[in-house]
């Protein structure tokens, strides 16, 4: 029962200890010797196996938690490198093999001199070259100076350049007009019985009107066909295009409806149509609209009744009541017949300060009257500022009468206060008038009319004038004319004559000074490039002959120029424009100039 | 070679430097009338190419003058392009050609 504490050795001297069974240790300290010897070491009673028998013993257990090791490599593995290097550029290695062949000449007088380089190189002709050169030179520096000074090409260039001059038809825009007031129940029926519901007074698209940023579009409903007493409503309605806006490349008519389905949930995309985002109603049919110049929320329309209403379409509810800024009352001042011309102008007092009601309104009546009002949010104008009356003689009878309005047009980058403008009779005539805040002080409307210019055959339906030339506008009649006038003479400068139908409406380009698009009677729009041609209209856009109907209104976006707006029956179309038509080219303003100042046949 | 003419080359230069200092132009040519170039102020092989063409218009320009008159001759031609206007002063040996980009008005 030797349990050794060492390794066993023999003759060294060592401690070791043996456990008997009655379990006391001995130890013992001695040479380790055989056993057999009988030599026993001392006994040493265990001082501490009684002691511990007494000592209450528990058994725990203590495990200290796991320590968590985690191993982590980090190291950037993509590299990049990147070099650049220009090439030789290529003049300096011709100017050396230049140098090399100047010095092969040997010529100190022509090295300096060196601008040609010589290519037959086998046998010099120099000396004939020299007289040749003499005899010929006069003739070709005698021929770039002709070509530096003419203008033989300058403008005419863009006839050569085959530009595209595509118009695309982008949008169909659907009104949602108020229901009959009788019929109000009858327009739950699906097909051509609720579109017949949607528009039960048979209204018209009388005008549209870009806002100011170009991305909203307002449209007047009314009746141009009506006369006397009428109780048709009207509306105002007005399509958001901006979040529809989007220029793809592809051209197809389902790319575009399925991108706009996706972008929001359109009930017809098939169709490529609109429903309004604003949609306000009046009790009487509205004749004109125009957006406010600098604000792109503010709308002027002009309604049958002669009044002038102002309205707020960024306010959410659709209720006029809501949206309604400002309108005119009724007085014996104001028209007694339908407004035809609503226009923006600056007060001439307000110059230097850029607020929204420093825009005072100018609207034109089918009674002839020319009334400039001051408006306030939230109010109801009483009377206009000062006005006018379109009275002339005619030119026939030379009797003196009054003529009813039918268009207006300001001459834009006006810095007075009295503005010229040109207005479109229904008798036919063409008036250049002045708008004069002193003359206009007294109790009765002056005549504004400074000239009377060649009037059309029947009625003039539409005056526009240049946004790019002061004294250049167009006019087109139901005589299915369009004459360019400068105001300085009487005489038209151009005359054009698209179709037999008669013209309703006209628009210039923003861009382009020389291109105006016309619409006529029969649903057809003309653009002119007078740039290309003088005689010919550059594109004729047919609109769907369903609905067919006059163009009461074709407008050019003053911002986003690819656009342009047509209406036909109650529906607005917008087209995109090609690049011909929308960019100008050089040596355009100069052609404007010159047609201006181009003398009547 | 040259060398021993430096007043003629001196003066051909003076020619060239002359109609170089030009509004737009952009190249002078001198070919001979075998269609080979002789001088030139473009890379070679625009030139190679310009003389070979031109010549063989000129030369068929020239023939519709004499067969129409056989007395007249021509003088000058011009080539509008949209780029470019080739102006061509031909003689009884060498032709001139001078490439212009038109003014911008």
């Amino acid at each position: 029962m030797a349990s050794a504490g060492a390794s066993p050795g023999q003759g060294q001297e060592r401690f070791w200890s043996e456990t008997r069974l009655d379990g006391d240790l001995h130890l013992y300290r001695g040479t380790l010797r055989d056993s057999k010897e009988g030599t026993t070491g001392v006994d040493i009673a265990s001082s501490w196996r009684a002691k511990e028998a007494g000592i209450p013993r528990q058994d725990s257990a203590l495990q200290t938690e796991e320590v968590a090791v985690a191993d982590g490599g980090s190291q950037a593995t993509e590299r990049s490198e990147a070099g650049t290097m220009t090439e030789a550029p290529e003049a300096a290695a011709s100017t050396a093999t230049t140098l090399e062949r100047a010095e092969v000449d040997a010529d100190p007088g022509a090295l300096a001199r060196k601008i040609s380089t010589r290519l037959d190189l086998e046998g010099s002709r120099d000396e004939d070259l020299a007289p040749f050169l003499e005899r010929v030179s006069p003739l070709m520096l005698e021929e770039l100076d002709r070509n530096a000074s003419s203008t033989a090409f300058s403008f005419r260039r863009t006839l050569v350049d085959d530009r595209n001059t595509a118009v695309d038809l982008v949008h169909v825009l659907e009104p949602k007009l108020p229901a009959s007031r009788s019929l109000a129940s009858a327009n739950a029926n699906a097909g051509v019985e609720a579109a017949a519901a949607s528009n039960p007074h048979g209204l018209r698209v009388t005008q549209v009107s870009w806002n100011a940023t170009g991305y909203a579009l307002a449209a007047t409903y009314g009746r141009f066909d009506v006369s006397g007493w009428s109780d048709l409503p009207g509306a105002l309605v007005v399509w958001n295009l901006g979040s529809r806006r989007r220029k793809g490349p592809e051209a197809d008519e389902a790319g575009k409806a399925g991108k706009r389905r996706g972008a929001e949930s359109v009930k017809l995309p098939e169709t490529n149509s609109h429903e309004p985002d604003v949609v306000i109603e009046t009790d009487v049919c509205l004749q004109c609209c125009s957006c406010h110049p600098t604000h792109p929320a503010l709308v002027a329309a002009g309604a049958y009744s002669g009044e002038v209403y102002v309205w707020n379409v960024s306010s959410s509810d659709d209720f006029a009541s809501d949206s309604e800024v400002a309108r005119t009352r009724i007085t014996p001042k104001s028209h007694h017949d339908p407004v035809v011309s609503v226009a923006w102008r600056r007060a001439p007092q307000s110059f230097g300060s850029n607020k929204d009601e420093d825009y005072q309104l100018v609207s034109l009546g089918m009674d002839g009257k020319v009334l400039v009002w001051a408006w306030r949010k939230g109010g109801t104008i009483e009377a206009p500022l000062f006005g006018h009356e379109l009275v002339h003689a005619n030119p026939r009878t030379h009797k003196i009468i009054t003529w009813g309005g039918t268009s207006l047009s300001f001459w834009r980058q006006q810095k007075q206060g009295n503005l010229a403008f040109v207005a479109g009779a229904e008798g036919g005539g063409v008036f250049r008038c002045l708008l004069d805040d002193e003359s206009a002080a007294g109790s009765s409307y002056r005549s504004p009319i400074k000239a009377s210019l060649a009037p059309h055959a029947g009625m003039t339906t539409a005056v526009a004038s240049s946004p790019f030339h002061r004294g250049l506008f167009a006019t087109c009649g139901s005589d299915s004319v369009s004459k360019i006038f400068n105001s300085q003479s009487n005489k038209p400068i151009l005359e054009l004559e698209p179709a037999c139908a008669g013209l309703f409406s006209l628009s210039w380009s923003p861009c382009r000074p020389l291109v105006f698009a016309a619409g006529t009677g029969d649903g057809r729009v003309f653009l002119y490039d007078l740039a290309a041609s003088r005689s010919m209209p550059v594109r004729q856009i047919e609109q769907d002959n369903q609905g067919s109907g006059a163009v009461y209104s074709v407008e050019l976006n003053p911002k986003l120029a690819p656009y342009v707006a047509t209406t036909q029956g109650d529906r607005v179309r917008v087209w995109e424009m090609g690049p011909q038509l929308t960019e100008e080219v050089v040596g355009e303003r100069d052609g404007l100039r010159k047609l201006a100042s181009s003398l009547a046949e | 070679m040259v060398g021993t003419f430096p007043a003629a080359t001196a003066a051909v230069e003076d020619t060239f430097k002359r109609i170089n200092s030009h509004k737009g132009v952009e190249g002078i040519i001198v070919i001979s009338n075998d269609g080979i170039p002789i001088r030139t102020t473009l890379e070679p092989e625009i030139t190679v190419q310009y003389a070979a063409l031109v010549t063989r218009f000129t030369e068929k320009s020239k023939s519709v003058l004499t067969q129409l008159n056989g007395e007249d001759d021509l003088k000058f031609l011009r080539i509008r392009s949209k780029k470019h206007e080739i102006m061509i002063a031909p003689d009884k040996d060498y032709t001139l050609l001078v490439i212009q980009k038109p003014a911008v008005s």
